[in-house]
């Protein structure tokens, strides 16, 4: 009976709706349910006014008059009641109405159904006679069928009893009339037959999100729940769209105070979509949520600021306003989780919470940042997964084998191992994608930058630092120019400016070699004037020196050339920060200009190759030249050529094309470098590449012609260039460069590494520099000595020792050892040791040695 | 589909069939022969993303529109050679407005810039430039202005954007066989020597006329 797509008599029963929907309820004679609603009309008995003609013995006794006068009295009474009815029903009628109309279409499904049944019943009987011809099978369908019937009618009966009592539970609660005719229960059983019933319960899920967002402070806690809950059962049955379950569930999640329906309501939200994007990605269900919750955090953006300092702290918010911070805070925590758990890596996501960085509210605008300074992600995918050792193996083998102290010191050992690993696996602590990611970065520069400057007196230190590290970090990556920024920055730069280092750090992130230099001149006179000179702590030079050379790394134009001179003769100070701090600075301008430093200053190399006419430093907005080939490539064919000579080396007998592509199989590429072998032994050729003759001629027209400066250009347009080649070239370039530095290996290194990181993002501690670990006082030195001893045993044997962890009683030998000697000098045991001959007492010493050694 | 090796030959016959095609069918304009690299290994969201520029033997693009951002002095020198310029006075005339500067960066396929102009240029014109990728070459007083143009029109830029593929003009089509051969090898192993893992991250190479088919290289 669950199946009626047979779809009969539908249009037939429209007219029958409106009848069904009255109060009076005319009785379908097809549906048992009309019947069964008692409570439903229960005014009904004044409803008619004719009630008084109708039976009743003293009716008779009236006189023509007295019935008359009665008829008027009663009359009149009617009217009133009609006229409070009227009331009554006026106010009901709102709330009854979408109930009604359900019930109407109940009971014309239900007819439908029936007649659908009868017609079953018809089919199936004329089936059976057909098939068996017996008369008494006949009847069977029909009894199930009516059997069936039954326990529906029953819960039909129940259901308008628990709308009573809803009703008065409600109207007591909020003084309201009945805003709605679900009862918790009745609602879960129609959530779990929904399925069963399409046609009936296709209004369903719409009447319920409706129920939620209309009424959702009134309902009680366990009917919310309930609802949403049935909501999600529908959704899981695919009674309803996950995006209309969205719908409903993303304005709650702001409005609701319970914790526990939040988690809940966040869970469904995270699950759906994740199971949505599972295989493919659902587009559409994407598209839809996320400008939903674009929308969430647009509608707030209008608003006035709040800052988190002061008077103008959250405290006194007008309520939309709050709101609206809710709701954009719930868009935001939910796009950072779904980008965290790697669903949604889209270019919208990171506009939502982009988006979000202009919130006016403080704490939204905060999350924003953090997401993209990538604070948050970092602890918590620590905490997920620990790569490479396997702690929870460890601690489980911990718990099977043999419990020793030394086993006990080793597992420590690897716990720490593994929790130092994951730490440093991921160091550039920062959202990369996400920032690669942003739509239109100047314009969202820009705007930040405005955010900070117009509401510079409202924020916090920290906020502003935020804000601060996001643009610098934006500005940096995306090579933008944001000027004001650099005099807005200005007014933070003293020594005794709260948490100075995160700001000296994002000054320097936020340079790039597109900024133009005359506009951090005077950033860079400002930190010499405030950090560099005697009068502040040698910590603060070291920092002022830092930040100024991790600027001019990037932007060596910035740099004065008096000031430079000054700043690099702080390598004579005592300090050892200072010193260190200094001498990078030093370096830096050896490497990038040297013609900046003076002579005596430049050290070798810059000496050697300025002698040499090195290239100058490139003047701003100069793009390096344009390359006429491939860096080292004329050591390539150098080092080609004298292979050629010396008629090939054994080194050169690795596989050219070895590299060429991953997925090759190796015995194909073995059999390119026999041939290749063959070729240079006969030939004494120079080509290294392949064995291919139009290559050989190449080369051979190629070397015909005279070494001119252009040959260099040849190679690379005349021969692709193997694997084996770039090998070459690297291992060459590395020797050549190896050859000009080789005076000290480990500072080329160091240099190198400064270079490398150009571009990389740089923490605090690049400003302040490598610390001296400062001598510990008196206390502190005892601290570490208490904390040392928490929890030690004590040393030594333990042998014959009372545990006084764990109180026992004291043994057999601490007794002995503590009896008084009064009382066991008369004791055989003393007594005979005094005896003892003197061959004796050698021969126990012997034997005591002996068990010692054992 | 792919050959795992790529010999000069084999380039060499995909280039002729190139500019046979583009022979066979002649079109209203001169076609540009285009390389298109395809790269694999390699996530532009983590990895660093390379750029660099190479100067090719022969010009692949002799019609290239550039503009001059001049001074005084080079002002005087545009107009000899009948290069198109503007004045600092014109640049502040667009007064940073954004539109005005997008218009102009789209006007232009390359600029330059005097070089006592080129420290003004944020300012003047705001990051519209550099956004664009077409932050202005600097030119010297002392330099010849017409070999700076061909050498501006023979240098190409290979940049990873946000996708993993890119193409660069190397040629077109009224070029001689060999000069067409001569900068696609070139292109080729300097592209493959930008390259961190060098041709680990090449998934392919195709060249194509501008209206003509592409031709897989590898």
């Amino acid at each position: 009976m669950s199946d009626n797509t047979l779809g009969l008599q539908l249009n037939l029963e429209e007219s029958t709706a409106p009848a069904a929907a009255e109060e009076s309820q005319p009785e379908q004679p097809q549906s048992p349910t009309e019947a069964t609603k008692p409570k439903e009309s229960k005014p009904r008995g004044y409803v008619n006014p004719d009630r008084v003609n109708t039976g009743g013995s003293q009716r008779e006794k009236l006189g023509d008059d007295e019935l008359a006068e009665r008829m008027a009295r009663i009359r009149l009474q009617n009217e009133k009641i009609k006229q409070r009815r009227l009331d009554v029903e006026a106010d009901k009628a709102a709330f009854q109405k979408t109930q009604e109309e359900e019930r109407s279409k109940q009971a014309r499904n239900r007819q439908v159904q029936a007649d659908i049944n009868k017609k079953r019943d018809e089919v199936a009987r004329r089936k059976m006679e057909k098939t068996q011809n017996r008369e008494w099978d006949s009847g069977k369908p029909a009894a199930t069928r009516s059997r069936n019937w039954a326990q529906e009618v029953e819960k039909d009966k129940a259901a308008p009893q628990k709308d009573g009592s809803w009703d008065k539970q409600v109207a007591a609660e909020e003084s309201q009339p009945a805003s709605s005719g679900w009862d918790t229960k009745g609602e879960y059983t129609d959530a779990n037959v929904a399925t069963c019933y399409p046609k009936e319960t296709a209004q369903f899920p719409a009447q319920i999100s409706a129920l939620l967002l209309e009424s959702y402070n009134v309902l009680s806690l366990d009917t919310k729940k309930t609802l949403v809950q049935n909501l999600v059962m529908l959704r899981n049955k695919g009674v309803t769209s996950s995006v209309d379950l969205m719908k409903t569930l993303f304005p709650l999640l702001p409005q609701t105070p319970s914790s526990g329906l939040r988690v809940f309501i966040r869970k469904t939200i995270l699950n759906d979509i994740k199971s949505a994007n599972l295989r493919t990605k659902n587009h559409k269900l994407n598209n839809a949520v996320q400008a939903m919750l674009f929308g969430m955090i647009e509608r707030g953006i209008g608003g006035e600021f709040t800052g988190d300092k002061g008077k103008t702290k959250m405290a006194n918010l007008p309520s939309d306003s709050r709101k609206t911070s809710e709701e954009a805070m719930w868009a935001i925590i939910l796009a950072k989780e779904l980008w965290r758990k790697g669903i949604w890596r889209d270019a919208k996501t990171v506009a939502i919470i982009a988006q979000g960085c202009f919130h006016p509210v403080i704490k939204a605008q905060s999350a924003s940042l953090h997401f993209f300074l990538g604070d948050e992600d970092e602890e918590e995918d620590s905490d997920e997964e620990d790569e490479g050792i396997d702690v929870k193996g460890l601690l489980h083998q911990r718990e099977i084998n043999r419990k020793t102290r030394s086993g006990e010191r080793r597992i420590r050992k690897q716990l720490k191992a593994a929790k130092n690993k994951s730490k440093k696996s991921d160091e550039p602590n920062t959202n990369f994608p996400a920032l690669q990611l942003l739509r239109d970065p100047q314009t969202f520069g820009e705007k930040l930058y405005d955010i900070l400057h117009n509401h510079d007196k409202k924020f916090s230190l920290d906020h502003k630092i935020l804000i601060m590290q996001l643009l610098s970090r934006i500005m940096g990556s995306h090579k933008l120019c944001v000027l004001g920024f650099y005099t807005y920055i200005v007014k933070y730069l003293f020594h005794k400016q709260l948490r100075i280092p995160a700001i000296l750090a994002s000054l320097a992130q936020s340079v790039h070699d597109l900024t133009p230099p005359d506009a951090l001149t005077p950033v860079i006179r400002k930190l010499a004037q405030e950090f560099v000179h005697p009068g502040v702590a040698n910590e603060v030079i070291a920092a002022g020196i830092n930040s100024i050379r991790e600027v001019c790394r990037r932007q060596p134009w910035a740099m004065e050339e008096d000031l430079l001179s000054d700043l690099i003769e702080y390598r004579k100070s005592r300090d050892k920060q200072v010193i260190a701090a200094s001498r990078g600075l030093l370096r830096l301008y050896r490497e990038v200009n040297p013609g900046m430093l003076k002579k005596r200053e430049r050290g070798k190399e810059a000496t050697m190759a300025g002698l040499a006419g090195a290239a100058q430093p490139l003047p701003y907005g100069h793009a390096p030249e344009a390359a006429m080939d491939i860096d080292g490539l004329t050591a390539l064919e150098d080092h080609l050529k004298e292979m050629e000579e010396g008629k090939g080396s054994d080194d050169e007998s690795e596989d050219e094309w070895k590299g060429w592509d991953v997925e090759e199989d190796s015995s194909d590429s073995d059999s390119e470098s026999d041939g290749w072998i063959a070729v240079s032994d006969d030939d004494g050729d120079l080509d290294i590449s392949d064995s291919e003759d139009e290559k050989e001629t190449d080369e051979e027209k190629k070397d015909d012609e005279p070494e001119a400066e252009k040959r260099v250009s040849q190679l690379a347009t005349t021969k692709i260039l193997t694997p084996a080649d770039f090998a070459l070239l690297d291992s060459l370039k590395a020797s050549s460069s190896a050859a000009t530095t080789s005076k000290n290996k480990r500072k080329s290194g160091d240099a190198n590494d400064g270079l490398d990181n150009n571009n990389e993002f740089i923490s605090e501690n690049d400003i302040l520099g490598p610390r001296k670990k400062a001598k510990a006082d008196y206390e502190e030195r005892m601290a570490s000595i208490r904390a040392g001893r928490e929890g030690r045993e004590k040393f030594g044997s333990k042998k014959g020792k009372q545990n006084k962890a764990a109180p026992s009683s004291s043994t057999n030998r601490e007794k002995a050892r503590n009896k008084p000697f009064q009382m066991i000098m008369g004791s055989n045991a003393v007594k005979s040791k005094k005896k003892a001959s003197l061959r004796e007492k050698q021969r126990k010493l012997r034997a005591h040695i002996k068990q010692g050694k054992r | 589909m792919s050959n795992s090796k790529l010999s000069v030959s084999s380039v060499r016959g995909s280039v002729k069939e190139v500019l046979a095609g583009a022979a066979d069918k002649k079109r209203n304009f001169v076609e540009t022969i285009e390389l298109q690299i395809g790269l694999k290994n390699y996530d532009p969201q983590r990895d660093k993303r390379f750029s660099g520029t190479v100067k090719l033997p022969n010009v692949p693009r002799p019609r290239m529109s550039i503009c001059l951002l001049a001074d005084a002095h080079d002002i005087d020198r545009a107009k000899q050679i009948e290069l198109e310029y503007m004045s600092v006075d014109d640049l502040k005339k667009l007064n940073k407005n954004k539109k005005l500067v997008k218009k102009l960066a789209k006007k232009y396929d390359a600029f330059l810039a005097s070089e006592a102009l080129i420290k003004q240029i944020p300012r003047l014109l705001g990051p519209g430039l550099s956004k664009a990728g077409k932050f202005p070459t600097p030119v010297s007083h002392a330099e010849d202005l017409s070999t700076k143009l061909t050498e501006v029109r023979s240098t190409i830029k290979f940049q990873l954007k946000k996708v993993l593929c890119l193409g660069v003009a190397v040629g077109h089509a009224e070029m001689t066989e060999d000069q067409v051969l001569g900068n696609v090898m070139l292109s080729i192993n300097f592209l493959v020597s930008l390259l961190k893992k060098h041709w680990q991250n090449i998934k392919s190479l195709h060249i194509k006329s501008t209206m003509g088919k592409p031709v897989r290289l590898y």
